[in-house]
């Protein structure tokens, strides 16, 4: 029997506003265009904790971290997510942050281990073709297939 | 081969992070899967596996938190697995039914995508059962896709079918009644602080009355967002549990167990007959007229891979 299609492995993706503000569209774009994508994704929704956030990418053992803030804490709560997937030994996770940062606070995110950081008017496209090429390139390929 | 049984016993001691990985290797069906799946089979057999299933937007989410609440308060473990669509397009999935899903600290929650399969449960939900089984989880809490008429087939994996309706939204009672009224062991009217709550909990008990069972059904008004009734519904629950017994369950666990083999078998089949039909020439013969339905049907029949 050959390899069917549907026991590939996809793409697994959460995404999570974190912050108190209630400002979701541009997190529910970003999911929409990556499951249209062929990725599978789970949305968390609002005011979210980091805390919550990192159980959800253990639970759904998730290849990439979406992460939409607005809230201008972006270096505390981000800081705070990266710390606890360091603690619970989370590896390989392409992280991804999207919202209202600064330019100067870019390479502080890049330093703590963000992948990418996507500001307002980021094509979907690229946000796509990175998070394909990421993933891809912390797997070792993206087409693990299995042998049913 | 130290390292895969390292990820077992890892799961099997609690580690989350072991317990996620372990779901995804057997959801593609990995080389390795097959050891975990056996194994786990051996040591499963125990959890009691409940259904939610209900149209869409019936609070099936906000149902499943609620009922997870107060189970863990009790002490029990509880996973939830709930199933969303995924696009036949793009084959890619939106799962928005963890942001209903909240104050869930002891709770493992995972979301699954059809992948292709209806019924509304799929071969990934199954095999995930087993897993939730195995490493011991007491209480298995699985949230259909919104389901009509024909997405039956959590009444094969669960020992418990709770049907979710809601006045409103899909309280056309009468059109269900073929589908998702002949299914449930309980029905629970969510949303019970709306006033059409009553009209639909007399066509409910209406329709239920219309069939004989060995079980009477049970109708159960719950508002899951006061968290109101849900006290009663794990109750009633508990009572279905102990009305099924020890030869009851097994039963159950053996036909969500031939479910499985079943959904996996049609899959494999389904792929071969897909890809006879786009690669075979007899194809284009037929649909061309040069060859008749008969005939096209043997030929490809033999080009089927076996």
């Amino acid at each position: 029997m050959r390899v069917s299609q549907i026991m590939e492995r996809r793409i697994k993706v959460v995404v999570g506003k974190l912050g108190l503000d209630g400002h979701d569209r541009g997190a529910k774009v970003i999911a929409r265009a990556l499951s249209e994508a062929g990725m599978e994704v789970v949305y968390t929704g609002l005011r979210q904790t980091p805390e919550q956030l990192v159980k959800a990418v253990i639970q759904e053992d998730a290849d990439v971290l979406g992460i939409s803030i607005l809230s201008g804490a972006h270096m505390e709560l981000v800081g705070e997510v990266m710390r606890i997937m360091g603690q619970r030994g989370v590896r390989d996770v392409t992280v991804i942050v999207g919202g209202i940062i600064p330019s100067s606070d870019v390479e502080k995110m890049k330093s703590i281990g963000v992948d990418e950081v996507f500001p307002p008017g980021t094509k979907l496209d690229d946000v796509v073709k990175f998070v394909q090429a990421k993933v891809s390139e912390k797997r070792g390929g993206l087409f693990e297939r299995a042998s049913i | 081969m130290d390292c895969l049984s390292e990820l077992l016993s890892k799961a099997l001691a609690g580690d989350e992070l072991s317990i996620g990985r372990l779901i995804t290797e057997v959801e593609n069906l990995g080389t390795r899967s097959y050891d975990y799946v056996d194994k786990l089979m051996k040591l499963g057999g125990k959890a009691h596996v409940v259904g939610v299933t209900g149209p869409q937007g019936v609070g099936k989410s906000s149902l499943i938190n609620a009922l997870a609440l107060l189970a863990s308060s009790k002490g029990m473990r509880v996973a939830i697995l709930t199933v969303d669509p995924s696009s036949p397009l793009t084959s890619g999935s939106f799962m928005g039914n963890r942001i209903r899903m909240t104050g869930l600290e002891k709770v493992f929650i995972r979301s699954l995508a059809t992948r292709g399969f209806s019924g509304g449960v799929g071969v990934h939900a199954s095999l995930s059962i087993e897993i939730m089984d195995g490493l011991g989880f007491d209480l298995i809490l699985l949230e259909t896709v919104g389901a009509g008429q024909v997405d039956t087939d959590v009444m094969h994996v669960a020992h418990t079918v709770i049907v979710v309706l809601a006045p409103g939204v899909g309280d056309e009672v009468q059109a269900l009644k073929s589908g998702l009224m002949e299914i449930g062991h309980i029905y629970v009217i969510n949303k019970s602080d709306l006033p059409e709550a009553l009209k639909l909990e007399d066509n409910v008990k209406f329709v239920l009355s219309l069939k004989e069972s060995e079980w009477t059904p049970k109708v159960v008004k719950v508002s899951a967002l006061k968290g109101e009734g849900v006290d009663q519904l794990y109750q009633v629950l508990q009572q279905h549990r102990e009305w099924l017994n020890d030869s009851g369950r097994r039963e159950v666990l053996v036909k969500r167990r031939r479910k499985l083999l079943e959904l996996l078998l049609l899959k494999m089949a389904e792929d071969s007959v897909r890809s006879a039909i786009r690669s075979s020439y007899v194809t284009q013969e037929f649909t061309e007229g040069k060859i008749g339905l008969k005939e096209a049907i043997e030929k490809l029949k033999m080009v089927m891979p076996r």
